[in-house]
């Protein structure tokens, strides 16, 4: 017998199942978090929590974020700015006022993400009850932009503000995309005793601009 | 290549352990700053109960038709493009794990923290097969490079000085000898990174599998998950049999408990869900994804209530953090993989009882453990069952004589408790003998042996009931 069958046949030996067996439907989970925030509410909350975990919060309803980017940009100076492939992106990379910046392909090599000094993404979704950015893959390529610069800016329309947790579980499309990513705030470590340090494997700060 | 303390001689290495006064303070600071992070999140959740009894209702649901929500997981993980394998015992897990690090990894293999691995003890076989591997968490690099297994199952260094590990990073990174967490933590930063971006494997574990969608769910905070799981061309999970959940909803309510009672965060950074590898050659990600289900001992664990509550447990590392023995002996004492409250149960019904017989008992059964556990363990009962178990031995073996020893002591306590005139007696005896001989009487079997450890008090000059006498009835 393999190792599969083996395994199986112990569990079912130790719970006294047949093979199978069905299961009845598994105990509800009730709704956890608030959901009687309107969009203000929301926006405040997200800016607060994210806040209160090190990360930044700008408006940029306007103009898609261009003006907080531009700012952004000048602030870091980047040599090289590695970006996701989603829409909202592009425009920026495309725009004439910041054309002149070292963007990089979305489908750059790893040796050029590895050297990039900021990141930019979208992000489809967020949380307002942790100050949370979901990611998805399938919609943008955001795994490597999001993760090995230093900085990472990330714009995140407004109409994609969720209360919680539990609402963006139930929004993700199915089937699952490869890769969902959560993200609260910049990359942080305690383990060196327990002082807080910011930017351990991923970027030490985080930006998000509201469209 | 750290190595665990003989588990077999608690006592000795709790007893060293306790001369040790650095890793004590430091041990005990931050076990304390941790617990009371938890207990402020916690004080402001008001709907905390309703949250543990749902995370338990969902574990136990899923445990009693586990099978069931096994092969749902891999039906599901193969229909995304996984590679799923399983692996009835430490054994098993770790050829399957060379077998990849060999194909794949290029000589170098980058891990993100897993107790899974430490638990098959994957690192010893890679180094004895001439692959490196690193650990890529920060807690976890500090102990590899000191040469020490965890000292914690959400901290890993967590006993150590920035002041040591600013010494061990001086002679094994060639850092200043005096530099700051921010410093140590840049250097390791740096190192790692080129290290990534060496490796062929990343190897994880898990703390969540799905059923209905065959995904992972991987927590961290620094980012090195996601690096171990995105940029080497193939990821393997190892992932105990115990870690499937039914449903992507039932993330909400264990997303919830798990950074709360492990940090006191709402959230931690980073939340991967991982569903295959990539589908198409221009996508990010991995080309292969591997998982491998463990057994290891966990499905014997499933067949009493009282044990099967093992499996429930999400290894937040709470009722480490709150355990007056842990907090004083520390990680390292234990002699295995699972330190703490959740290890003094686990391990001994993981590895053979005779082995880690010395576990159960190193506990006070105060109970911190159970009120801070995010899904209701009840350890202590569970050290109780396993005590028992211990006391039972098997035939022949010591065991059995001292169980015939203590059972005619308690026969002869419970006789005379009985008897009230005999009791008074007894007592009055037993009053003169400590008055006479006490300190003697301490020294000589059997009351020598159960002073190891403990102080006997001594007996009041006059009883309850001699006072109760005298003062009269209200
Ligand atoms: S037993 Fe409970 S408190 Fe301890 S690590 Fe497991 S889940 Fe956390």
């Amino acid at each position: 017998m393999n190792a599969r069958d083996r395994i199986l046949q112990a569990v079912r030996g130790h719970l006294g199942r047949t093979d199978g067996a069905a299961a009845p439907p598994p105990p509800p989970v009730p709704l956890l978090g608030r959901v009687d925030l309107d969009a203000g509410e929301k926006l405040k909350q997200f800016g607060e929590r994210l806040v209160a975990v090190g990360g930044h919060l700008h408006i940029g309803m306007q103009d898609g974020g261009l003006t907080v980017v531009r700012e952004l940009l000048a602030r870091y100076a980047p040599l090289t700015i590695a970006r996701s492939d989603a829409p909202t992106v592009t425009a920026l990379c495309e725009h004439d006022s910041l054309r002149q910046h070292g963007w990089l392909s979305p489908a750059a090599s790893k040796a050029e993400l590895f050297a990039a000094d900021l990141g930019i993404t979208a992000a489809q979704w967020a949380i307002a009850e942790t100050g949370t950015l979901v990611l998805d893959m399938q919609q943008e390529r955001h795994r490597f932009a999001s993760l090995l610069p230093p900085v990472h800016i990330a714009l995140l329309p407004h109409a994609r503000l969720l209360a919680n947790l539990g609402e963006a579980l139930k929004t993700l499309p199915r089937p699952l995309p490869p890769t969902v990513t959560f993200v609260t705030g910049p990359s942080r470590t305690a383990d060196i005793e327990l002082q807080l340090v910011v930017g351990v494997h991923g970027p030490r700060e985080l930006h998000v601009v509201v469209i | 290549m750290g190595e665990h303390l003989p588990m077999e001689q608690f006592p000795a290495n709790a007893r060293a352990a306790l001369q040790n006064d650095v890793q004590r303070h430091a041990l005990r600071a931050a076990a304390n700053v941790f617990d009371e992070r938890r207990r402020t999140t916690v004080s402001t959740t008001p709907d905390w109960q309703l949250w543990r009894e749902t995370a338990r209702a969902v574990k136990e649901h899923t445990l009693l038709h586990l099978d069931h929500y096994l092969v749902e997981f891999e039906r599901n993980a193969i229909a995304r493009g996984a590679q799923v394998h399983w692996a009835a015992d430490a054994a098993d897990a770790v050829r399957i794990l060379l077998d990849l690090a060999r194909r794949c990894g290029f000589g170098i293999c980058v891990k993100s923290k897993s107790m899974t691995t430490e638990e098959v003890r994957l690192n010893e076989a890679l180094e004895h097969a001439g692959i490196e591997a690193v650990e890529t968490d920060l807690g976890e690099w500090i102990q590899q490079l000191a040469g020490e297994v965890p000292f914690h199952i959400v901290v890993p260094a967590i006993h150590k000085t920035r002041g040591q590990i600013a010494e061990l990073f001086a002679e094994k990174v060639g850092t200043p000898k005096d530099s700051d967490a921010a410093t140590l933590t840049a250097a390791a930063r740096e190192k790692l990174r080129a290290k990534f971006a060496t490796a062929g494997l990343g190897i994880s574990g898990a703390n969540f599998a799905i059923a209905e969608t065959g995904s992972l769910l991987i927590l961290e905070n620094e980012g090195n998950v996601r690096l171990t799981t995105s940029v080497p061309k193939v990821h393997v999970a190892l992932v105990g049999i115990e870690k499937v959940l039914p449903r992507v909803a039932d993330l909400d309510v264990f997303l919830r408990l798990l950074p709360r009672s492990g940090t006191g965060q709402a959230l931690t950074t980073y939340q991967s869900l991982l569903t295959g590898p990539k589908q198409k050659g221009t996508d990010e990600g991995p080309g292969e994804m591997h998982i491998v289900l463990l057994d290891n001992g966990r499905a014997k664990m499933l067949g009493e209530e009282v044990t099967r509550q093992s499996l429930a447990c999400i290894r937040c590392g709470a009722c480490l953090n709150v355990c007056p023995v842990y907090q004083q002996v520390g990680g390292h004492a234990y002699g295995s993989v699972y330190p703490g409250p959740i290890g003094a149960v686990v391990t001994p019904q993981l590895v053979p009882l005779a082995r880690a017989a010395q576990l159960p008992f190193a506990s006070s059964l105060c109970g911190a453990c159970r009120d801070v556990c995010p899904v209701k363990i009840d350890i202590p009962r569970l050290l109780l069952h396993l005590r028992a178990a211990v006391r039972e031995g098997s035939p022949g073996k010591p065991a059995a004589q001292a169980r015939f020893f203590e059972r005619c002591t308690m026969r002869l306590a419970a006789f005379v408790m009985a008897r009230p005139r005999l009791y008074r007696f007894a007592s009055g005896g037993a009053r003169l003998a400590d008055r006479l001989f006490g300190p003697l009487l301490q020294r000589l079997p059997p009351l020598s042996k159960w002073r190891k450890g403990r102080t006997v008090p001594r007996l009041a000059h006059r009883n309850f009931r001699t006072l109760w006498q005298q003062r009269g009835k209200p």
